[in-house]
């Protein structure tokens, strides 16, 4: 008993001196998969580890306490859209659609309860009547118009979400409760787009016209089971909705009170001051797990650890080398030494979040040191010094898995050394994560790696056209086979060409009381609806 | 004395824009803000259209100037992070910082000063050599780490005390224990060796001999003098309470100007670290001041003019 408790104290201040040496290692962090929100495919293992039985019957909780790392800057939820945002929002806002987080990021209603497409650039989307915002107001048509016109006002922090929905040239009142939407080109993935937790939330016209952006900034009302009843920087208080048109969540009221160190998360949900806590680093969950009445809810995130190469400079410019490269990581060696192999090597570059367009017969990347050899050999590899360039601490354990890569590459003749840089310049080598933004690889490798990303400009600026020409295609097509087979393509020439490589999707893992029956999303969005938050004893 | 003030206060100025600059230069170094606001796959067109919002496209001397022009207008502009005027938010965490910082001042003057003192008179005794030796591991330990060892000693272990966060008075005890310890160890042992040497002096005898009463002569003698050394730290303290209040709100997750300006420096939110390190300059240069103008009312020789 004494050497544990001496562990859990030494454990604590390690914790904490860590965390003030990388500077907010905590809330970079938090930025893996901040841009998801709204699908995610079934996540199983966390559902089972709370021993939770949809049988039981719920019961009300007074208030559930989440201890976060951060706290939103603002509660406008298109304004600095991030993980700190959808946790809370998740459960004040709504939009049209919902992408079922666990189903495969199947589309249910929400607001909307039917749409059906006019044409290939029109969408018809028919609102669900009687639903209120938290001032009583009624949503109707005008409301949601007014919440997607407000993308394009250049509202300061909006800059993202805006972009994300930039495809939207209009949207038009036909009724009350009809709306229609009209994009610029054909867009298969619209119905996603609306239901992204990424800035397609409905908000009120008639209140915020009334008290401005900044007022609603601080005093928001959405449509949501619960409504904010006061933010400050260290508490979100929010109330169970009375009105709300879908059923009666668990607790009555929930708190997010801030805790950016993880020590001081972590002692809070010891101490009883949190029943759920956020951020749990992966070498603190035997701590938690120690403890008689907690558990961990471990679970992997729609993200993706990943290198970048430079195709347009140097050593690197040669294909062979770029593919040696990938074939001598061996990143289920990786997953095993540094996440103690909870870290999943990805079937190339694509999410399960992506549902029917998952394509789950496509390989994980080869490890074939022989290979590599070769093909180094063939190269015009001259034993010049690669650098691969990162941000310290930035990614969950990217510094030691940067040495790691470095010492595989040494095995086949490949001289590489890290270099720790604050300004990642990606001029050889560097570390990236990629986040799913929509349940498709439009919100995927063709968002992060299409001509029209950083990646031409800067790092594969020989993209070769057919990359172009198959994601081109594949931005109009609407026939489900079809899509998967270009998604098959773009993968395909992505991993032919190697502008990078895939490492692993991380995992996330949150502390939680026993007792309380919740399931964590890889959009990390926390969901208390009644469907996802129980009181099970 | 007002030669001597106006003197004081042009430094005090001079001092305080030099930081100013000189942090106003450091933070443009420091690296891009739109890092800390933007998810890291964010597009380079989306970073520039945030960079261009915040007016960080232009050359730095026109920042610069604009900055100063502004300062001198008492704008002090609004956060990248929060989007909020920055005077607004520190006028929302100033009361609990400031009823933390002057809550352990108070205490540390309170205890510190009675114990030199009863040190001192009590030399090599039994009580003096537990109060010395408190004094050293006191004035070692850091700040962070007294804190983390209290958490677990009322929090985890024998839960009287929330660990974390700022709603009740509850909330300041540890946080005031933190940030008051090494202060109180320091001013006692400071006190200690500067009585020591009062007491050796000769004019105390002769206060004695004219018989002045040992506590009269303890109290309004030596203690005066022994005093000025220990009002210098005094006003070094109500600096390092800011710097104190930086680590120990951070260890208690106590919302207050120190958490403010370590969450503004992880975001790279210029304006937040401005304005607080600003306030922090002129804090502790007009302690300064003040102390400076002290030592008149404490020793008068320092006051004429030689």
């Amino acid at each position: 008993m004494r050497k544990s408790k001496f562990s859990l104290i030494a454990a604590l201040i390690l914790c904490f001196a860590l965390s003030a040496c990388s500077g907010g290692n905590a809330s970079n962090d938090s930025k893996e998969g901040s841009a998801a929100g709204t699908g995610t495919g079934a996540s199983a293992s966390a559902a089972a580890s709370t021993g939770a039985s949809d049988t039981t019957a719920s019961k009300e909780l007074d208030v559930l306490r989440v201890g976060v790392a951060e706290l939103p800057a603002n509660m406008d939820p298109i304004r600095g859209v991030g993980n700190a945002t959808i946790r809370i929002q998740y459960n004040v806002f709504e939009t049209l659609m919902q992408a079922d987080q666990k189903n495969d990021s199947a589309l249910k209603p929400m607001l909307a309860t039917e749409w059906k497409r006019i044409d290939d650039k029109t969408l018809e989307v028919k609102l669900r009547q009687g639903v209120k915002f938290h001032n009583g107001d009624e949503m109707t048509a005008k409301d949601v118009v007014f919440s997607f016109d407000r993308l394009k006002q250049n509202i300061d922090g909006s800059e993202l979400a805006a972009s994300l929905l930039a495809g939207i040239t209009s949207v038009q009142k036909i009724d009350d409760y009809t709306v229609r939407f009209v994009t610029g080109k054909n867009d298969p993935i619209l119905e996603q787009r609306l239901a992204s937790s990424w800035g397609s939330w409905i908000v009120p016209a008639d209140y915020i016209t009334k008290v401005g952006n900044e007022e609603f900034a601080a005093k928001p009302i959405g449509t949501g089971p619960y409504k904010v009843v006061s933010y400050s920087p260290d508490k979100v208080v929010l109330e169970r909705f009375d009105d709300y048109w879908g059923e009666k969540p668990s607790a009555k009221r929930i708190e997010y009170v801030n805790y950016p160190e993880t020590s001081a998360r972590i002692t809070a949900l010891i101490t009883g001051e949190a029943d759920i806590i956020t951020q749990l680093p992966p070498d603190q969950m035997s701590v938690i797990q120690n403890e008689p009445n907690l558990s961990v809810e471990s679970l992997n995130i729609s993200n993706l650890h990943m290198l970048v190469y430079n195709t347009s400079f140097g050593p690197l410019k040669d294909k062979k080398l770029r593919q040696a490269l990938n074939l001598a990581i061996d990143r289920q060696k990786l997953s095993d030494a540094l996440w103690g192999g909870k870290a999943i090597v990805p079937k190339g570059h694509q999410y399960p979040e992506f549902g029917d367009l998952y394509l789950d017969d496509y390989p994980t990347p080869a490890y074939d040191l022989e290979k590599a050899k070769q093909l180094v050999a063939e190269s015009s590899y001259k034993g010049e010094t690669i650098e691969y360039e990162l941000k310290s601490n930035y990614y969950t354990f990217a510094n030691e898995a940067a040495q790691a890569i470095v010492d595989m590459w040494k095995q086949i003749g490949v001289n590489a050394k890290v270099k720790f840089t604050d300004k990642v310049t990606r001029a050889q080598v560097s570390n990236w994560s990629n986040t799913m933004r929509f349940p498709d690889p439009l919100g995927g490798l063709w968002l992060l790696w299409g001509p029209e990303t950083d990646a031409r400009a800067e790092y594969w600026q020989d993209m070769p056209d057919g990359f172009i020409a198959t994601g081109e295609e594949m931005e109009s097509a609407t026939d489900p086979a079809q899509r998967k087979e270009l998604a098959r393509k773009l993968m395909n020439i992505w991993d032919e060409e190697a502008p990078g490589t895939v490492l692993y999707y991380p995992y996330e893992n949150w502390g939680v009381r026993k007792g309380l029956a919740w399931t964590p999303y890889p959009s990390q969005a926390m969901d208390f609806r009644a469907d996802n938050f129980k009181v099970v004893e | 004395m007002t030669r001597f003030i106006v003197k004081h206060l042009l430094k005090a100025i001079l001092t305080i824009w030099f930081i100013v600059t000189v942090v106003f230069v450091i933070t443009r170094m420091s690296g891009d803000p739109t890092d800390g606001l933007l998810p890291d796959d964010a597009s380079a067109s989306v970073r520039h259209e945030m960079r261009v919002s915040m007016g960080l496209d232009r050359p730095i001397h026109e920042q610069y100037a604009e900055y100063l022009g502004d300062v001198l207008a008492f704008d002090m502009g609004d956060s990248y992070y929060y989007l909020r005027p920055v005077n607004e938010l520190f006028a929302e965490r100033a009361g609990r910082t400031l009823t933390l910082g002057v809550a352990s001042f108070v205490i540390a003057i309170a205890i510190g000063v009675p114990l030199g003192v009863l040190a001192a008179i009590r030399r090599n005794s039994l009580a003096d050599r537990w109060m010395m030796g408190f004094s050293v591991a006191a004035d070692a330990i850091p700040g962070f780490v007294l804190g983390i060892l209290l958490i677990f000693l009322f929090s985890l272990g024998l839960r009287m005390l929330p660990s974390g966060g700022s709603g009740t008075a509850a909330h300041y005890v540890m946080p005031l224990i933190a940030l008051t310890l090494g202060s109180v160890a320091n001013i006692a042992r400071l006190t200690r060796s500067s009585m020591l040497d009062v007491l050796r002096q000769d004019y105390l005898d002769s206060a004695r001999a004219r018989g002045v009463r040992e506590t009269a002569v303890i109290f309004k003698h030596a203690l005066r003098n022994a005093l000025i050394p220990v009002v210098t730290i005094i006003g070094l303290h109500i600096g390092a309470l800011i710097g104190g209040s930086v680590v120990v709100e951070t260890v208690f997750s106590f919302s207050g100007l120190g958490s403010l300006i370590v969450s503004a420096a992880q975001q790279r939110d210029f304006p937040v670290i401005q304005y607080g390190t600003m306030l922090i300059a002129i804090a502790v240069t007009f302690t300064n001041l003040l102390v400076d103008l002290s030592y008149g009312w404490f020793d008068p020789r320092i006051r004429k003019p030689h």
